[in-house]
C-alpha cells in the first residue's frame, strides 16, 4: 500500500460518525410523498373546495377507480423508485424504474379506453380554469423537496431519479385534481395527467445537474 | 448438508459488520475496512482494466467516494454490491475525466501550435511590408542579412559593396523599421 493511501485512509477514519441512515430509505420516502400530497391537497383546495362526497363518486365508476388506484400506485411505486435510486446499488435505473411505468401504463391506458369508450363526464360540476397550470404548479415543490433529500443520498443516475421524482410529484396534484375538476377521461389526460408528466421531464433535466452525487454517469 | 463458508461470504459478513460499526464511530473498524477493501479494488481494478497508469489514483477515489457515500449503506443488505457499484461508477468516472483531460491538452497543444503559425506568418507580412517602405539598398542589406541569413561579408560580396558600407545600410535600414514599427505601434 502507498503511503499516500494509507494516510488517506488515516484522514478519513478520523472523520466524523455518520448516522445509519439507508435502513430508513423506504420511510423516507412515504414522508417525502406524504408531504408532497399535503402541499398538493392544500393549495388545491386554498383555491377551490373538492368535490362534495369524492370518494363516494369514486366507487360509483368502477374504472374510474381503477384509474385512480394505479395513479396512486405508479405515484408511489415511483416515490420509493427514486429514493431507492440514491443508494448505491447494481441494479439497473431500467429495472428500479419497471413498477412506476406499469402502473403508469396502466392509469393512462385505462384513462384512454374511457376515452375511446367516449365516456362522458362523470361529473362536470366544478371546472377549474387553468387547471392543468395548477397541476404543473403544485407539483414544483414536491419535485424541488424531493431533489433536496435525494441529493444529501448518493444518485448514481442522476437524470432517472429526477424524472422518477417529477413524475410522482406530477402525479399526486394530478390524482387530486380528479377529485376537484371535471372527471372525464379526456379531459384527465390532457389537463392532468399530461402536465404531471411533463413534471417528470423537468425533473429529469433537472435531477441531470442537481443530481451528480454519485458520478456522471447515466 | 452445509456448505462451508467461501473467502466472499467471510468478507461479506466482516466488512458489513464493520461497516454498521463504523456509522456508529468505531473508528478502528472503520480504518480496517477502508485498508482491505483498499486492497481488493486495487486487484479489482488490476482484473478489469489491467495496467493502468492512474490504478492508485482510481483506488483512492473509490475510496473517497465510499466514505462520502457511507451514510447510504443499509446493515441488512449486502455490503459487497454497494461497495462494487460505487467503485464501478468512480472508476469509470476517474477515466473518463482523464481522456477528457487528455483531449483538451491535445486540443491546447494543437491550438497553440496554430497560434505559434499564424504568428510567424504575421511577423512575414510584416516584414514583406515594412521592407517596401525602405530605399533599394536598405532593402537589400535587411533582406540579405535578416531574412536570407547570409553573414555581412557574403551579403557585401553579393551587393558589390564594402563590408562597412553595407553595414551602414544594414544599420540605416533598421532604424527606418523602427521608425515605422513605432509611428504604426507595432512590436518590433
Amino acid at each position: 500500500m502507498t503511503r499516500r493511501r494509507e494516510d488517506l485512509i488515516r484522514e478519513l477514519s478520523t472523520s466524523p460518525a455518520v448516522a445509519p441512515g439507508a435502513g430508513a430509505i423506504e420511510p423516507r420516502a412515504l414522508r417525502w410523498l406524504a408531504l408532497a400530497t399535503l402541499l398538493a391537497l392544500v393549495a388545491i383546495v386554498l383555491r377551490e373546495p373538492l368535490r362534495e362526497a369524492p370518494l363516494a363518486r369514486l366507487l360509483a365508476e368502477p374504472r374510474n377507480a381503477l384509474a385512480v388506484g394505479m395513479g396512486l400506485l405508479a405515484a408511489v411505486s415511483a416515490g420509493l423508485a427514486a429514493f431507492r435510486s440514491g443508494v448505491p446499488s447494481p441494479t439497473s435505473p431500467l429495472r428500479q424504474a419497471l413498477w412506476p411505468v406499469l402502473f403508469a401504463a396502466a392509469w393512462i391506458g385505462l384513462l384512454a379506453l374511457g376515452v375511446l369508450r367516449g365516456d362522458g363526464a362523470a361529473t362536470v360540476e366544478r371546472s377549474r380554469a387553468l387547471c392543468w397550470l395548477e397541476v404543473f404548479a403544485y407539483g414544483v415543490p414536491g419535485l424541488w423537496l424531493g431533489l433536496v433529500a435525494v441529493r444529501r443520498l448518493w444518485p448514481l443516475h442522476g437524470a432517472w431519479s429526477g424524472a422518477l421524482l417529477g413524475f410522482a410529484a406530477g402525479a399526486i396534484p394530478a390524482l387530486i385534481m380528479d377529485f376537484a375538476c371535471i372527471n372525464e377521461p379526456g379531459h384527465s389526460l390532457s389537463f392532468h395527467v399530461a402536465p404531471g408528466l411533463a413534471l417528470a421531464a423537468v425533473g429529469a433535466l433537472v435531477g441531470r445537474r442537481a443530481l451528480r452525487m454519485g458520478g456522471t454517469t447515466g | 448438508m452445509t456448505q462451508p463458508p467461501t473467502r466472499h461470504a467471510d468478507d461479506e459478513a466482516r466488512w458489513a459488520d464493520w461497516m454498521v460499526r463504523a456509522q456508529r464511530g468505531e473508528r478502528a473498524c472503520y480504518e480496517q475496512l477502508l485498508r482491505e477493501v483498499g486492497e481488493v479494488i486495487e486487484v479489482y481494478l488490476r482484473v478489469r482494466f489491467g495496467r493502468i497508469d492512474v490504478l492508485e489514483d482510481c483506488v483512492q477515489e473509490c475510496l473517497l467516494a465510499i466514505h462520502l457515500a457511507r451514510h447510504t449503506y443499509d446493515g441488512r443488505r449486502a455490503f459487497r454490491p454497494w461497495m462494487f457499484t460505487i467503485v464501478r461508477h468512480r472508476t469509470i468516472d476517474v477515466l473518463r475525466q482523464r481522456r477528457s483531460r487528455l483531449q483538451l491538452e491535445q486540443s491546447l497543444a494543437v491550438e497553440e501550435r496554430g497560434h505559434e503559425e499564424r504568428d510567424q506568418l504575421l511577423r512575414e507580412l510584416i516584414g514583406i511590408r515594412v521592407l517596401e517602405g525602405l530605399s533599394p539598398d536598405h532593402r537589400d542589406a535587411v533582406a540579405l542579412t535578416k531574412y536570407a541569413g547570409y553573414s555581412t561579408a557574403e551579403a557585401a560580396a553579393w551587393l558589390g559593396v564594402s563590408e562597412p558600407a553595407l553595414k551602414a545600410r544594414l544599420h540605416r535600414g533598421l532604424a527606418a523599421i523602427r521608425k515605422q514599427l513605432e509611428q504604426e505601434a507595432l512590436p518590433a
